[in-house]
């Protein structure tokens, strides 16, 4: 189910009303969540185009297996000693589980490619296989959440709940359940496990924070998803300010995609009572890259800082080994976000980029500004800005063509196809896209909060705020369910 | 030597600094270079000098200088 859909809008109010006429028992919440979270998850088997018989319910099966292994596993290793051999079994086999069940839905098409063109490079012909590969949408999300769990509890710093459906929540917990925020056993699981409350705050501010989801999601990434379709087709002519203008757009609605989606889910989660990590911290204000990082999809880079960087950094020890673990660590991200070479090449481009970053900036400390104040500190945030956006926006290539030829070709072609009188419509696009996330983040930025007004701010501006986003969501936003970019990851 | 100044030393090394002072307010948000890389670096320097283990967890959620000397604090008792 999408969340841009009539059917999401429906499900979620017969959700809201039932979760809360059982206010007084966590319990039953529990259950009843856990029924509407299949049932979310399941819909979009038994709706996608093209699935048949036992296909449409795998991607339920997968989760509810993924589901009992990991828990499985946690409860089998927990009381075991530290040093035992048995829970070092047990731990990767459970790693095992999960990483397979991903490697092999989501990976292995683009393995089989590879293995078919090395055999033809090699004079063999190998064309009988399988081609039509179903990818179950979520997969690399809740994948990677089961293996937080598992690792914590390994780690001894997570109990396993004493209750499989307490757990099996926190596993399918629908509004993050399929394009994150890919949530942390301590934040989210304790939550989980006891009673919840709404407050008027909590019910306002989670209604704002879904309100902007849609308006970034709808009124924004979607209304620029055709603009940005043509400026990526090859058969269509481009000049190479509209090459330029296309890369620029899709950062725009890429930004507003994904973190429209976070904003939905962490804006219905609390609307539920629950509170789910921030996931986008206004990232096109970031002045470097590495900053960018800490601000773009932060629940899944602080995920890969926490389990793969850090347990590199323990094996390759020293400041000597931090560009090679940032590297490997950048290479896995672009491997995890998609299954093929223009991801592998989009990883090992960040992975540079924030090498050359490490490299530059050095270690050495210094007063951190929040905010420019002078002159001087504006220049220096508005040309890191500058740069970063772009040093972005070239990573951005590798994600929205279909393979590294098309990629240079748009690149080169920037610098070679002039520019033409069609390049009009894309520019007052991004001066108007533009303008709106700038109008939405900068107050967000500034003031370091969530959501542009602040909630003691005078009942007027909030007034008129939300009035212009409910504008905005109705003059250009339409609920066509638009798949999110990110659901392919 | 205190926990507080022990761990000020460190953070003059990581951060290549000798005039560097810390106090247990201190944030990420008062050093420019302390970003979540180097706050790797910075935990990793700290389980050195303090002969501690550090989880996955404790690293992630700290909140200021005073929130690692208790759990160096803590670690150091065990």
């Amino acid at each position: 189910m999408l969340f841009n859909s009539p059917e999401f809008v429906v499900f979620f109010l017969v959700v809201f009303a039932v979760y809360w006429m059982m206010a007084r028992r966590w319990r039953w919440q529990n259950w009843f969540l856990l029924g509407a979270s299949y049932v979310f998850y399941g819909w979009w088997g038994f709706h996608a185009p093209g699935l048949h018989g036992f296909d449409r319910a795998l991607p339920l099966v997968l989760l509810i297996t993924s589901t009992v292994a990991t828990h499985v596993c946690a409860v089998a290793l927990y009381p075991l000693p530290e040093e035992s051999k048995r829970r070092r079994v047990i731990f990767w086999v459970g790693v095992a589980i999960n990483v397979g069940m991903l490697g092999y839905f989501k990976y292995r098409g683009f393995f089989m490619e590879n293995v078919e063109a090395l055999a033809a490079q090699m004079g063999w012909h190998l064309t009988a296989m399988e081609r039509n590969f179903i990818l179950p949408a979520g997969i690399s999300f809740y994948t990677f959440q089961g293996l937080s769990y598992l690792i914590d509890v390994d780690g001894g710093s997570q109990k396993p709940p004493d209750r499989f459906w307490d757990f099996a929540l926190f596993h399918a917990y629908f509004p993050q359940l399929v394009a994150g925020p890919i949530e942390r056993t301590p934040n989210l699981l304790p939550q989980l496990m006891r009673q919840r409350t709404l407050t008027p705050e909590r019910f306002w501010s989670g209604l704002q924070l879904v309100i902007i989801g849609y308006v970034k999601k709808v009124a924004i990434a979607d209304a620029i998803a055709p603009i940005t379709a043509d400026a990526f087709n090859p058969g269509l002519p481009h000049s190479g300010v509209g090459l330029l203008l296309g890369i620029y757009l899709f950062a725009l609605q890429i930004y507003g995609d994904f973190s429209g989606y976070s904003d939905i889910a962490r804006g219905c989660s609390r609307l539920m009572g629950v509170e789910l990590m921030i996931n986008f911290r206004q990232p096109y204000f970031s002045r470097n890259i590495t900053e960018f990082w800490e601000r773009w999809h932060i629940s899944l880079s602080s995920w890969l800082r926490d389990y793969l960087f850090v347990p590199l950094c323990r094996i390759f020890r020293g400041k000597k080994w931090i560009p090679f673990n940032l590297f490997v660590t950048m290479l896995v991200s672009g491997i995890w976000h998609g299954a093929s070479w223009n991801f592998v090449f989009w990883g090992m481009v960040l992975g540079i980029l924030l090498v050359i970053h490490k490299l530059w900036a050095g270690p050495k400390a210094g007063k951190h500004p929040h905010r420019p104040h002078t002159p001087r500190a504006w220049a220096v945030q508005l040309a890191g800005m500058f740069l970063t956006f772009h040093a972005v926006c070239l990573t951005l290539v590798f994600v929205k063509t279909r393979n590294l030829t098309e990629a240079w070709n748009h690149v080169a072609g920037i610098f070679t196809k002039g520019f033409s009188t069609a390049d009009t419509i894309p520019a007052v696009y991004f001066a108007f896209y533009g303008l709106v996330v700038v109008l939405l983040d900068f107050p967000c930025w500034w003031n370091d909060r969530e959501r542009p007004v602040a909630d003691d701010a005078p009942s007027w501006q909030r007034g008129l705020v939300f009035g212009c986003l409910l504008l905005l969501l109705t003059y250009l936003g339409e609920m066509t369910g638009v798949s999110f970019v990110y659901f392919q990851f | 030597m205190s926990t507080l100044a022990q761990l000020q030393e460190v953070f003059r090394n990581v951060f290549d600094d000798d005039s560097l002072v810390i106090a247990n307010e201190t944030t990420a948000q008062d050093i420019e270079a302390w970003d979540s890389v180097q706050h790797v670096t910075l935990m990793l320097e700290v389980e050195d000098a303090f002969k501690v283990r550090l989880s996955t967890s404790e690293m992630a959620y700290l909140k200021n200088v005073g929130d690692l000397v208790e759990l160096i604090d803590r670690k150091k008792k065990k």
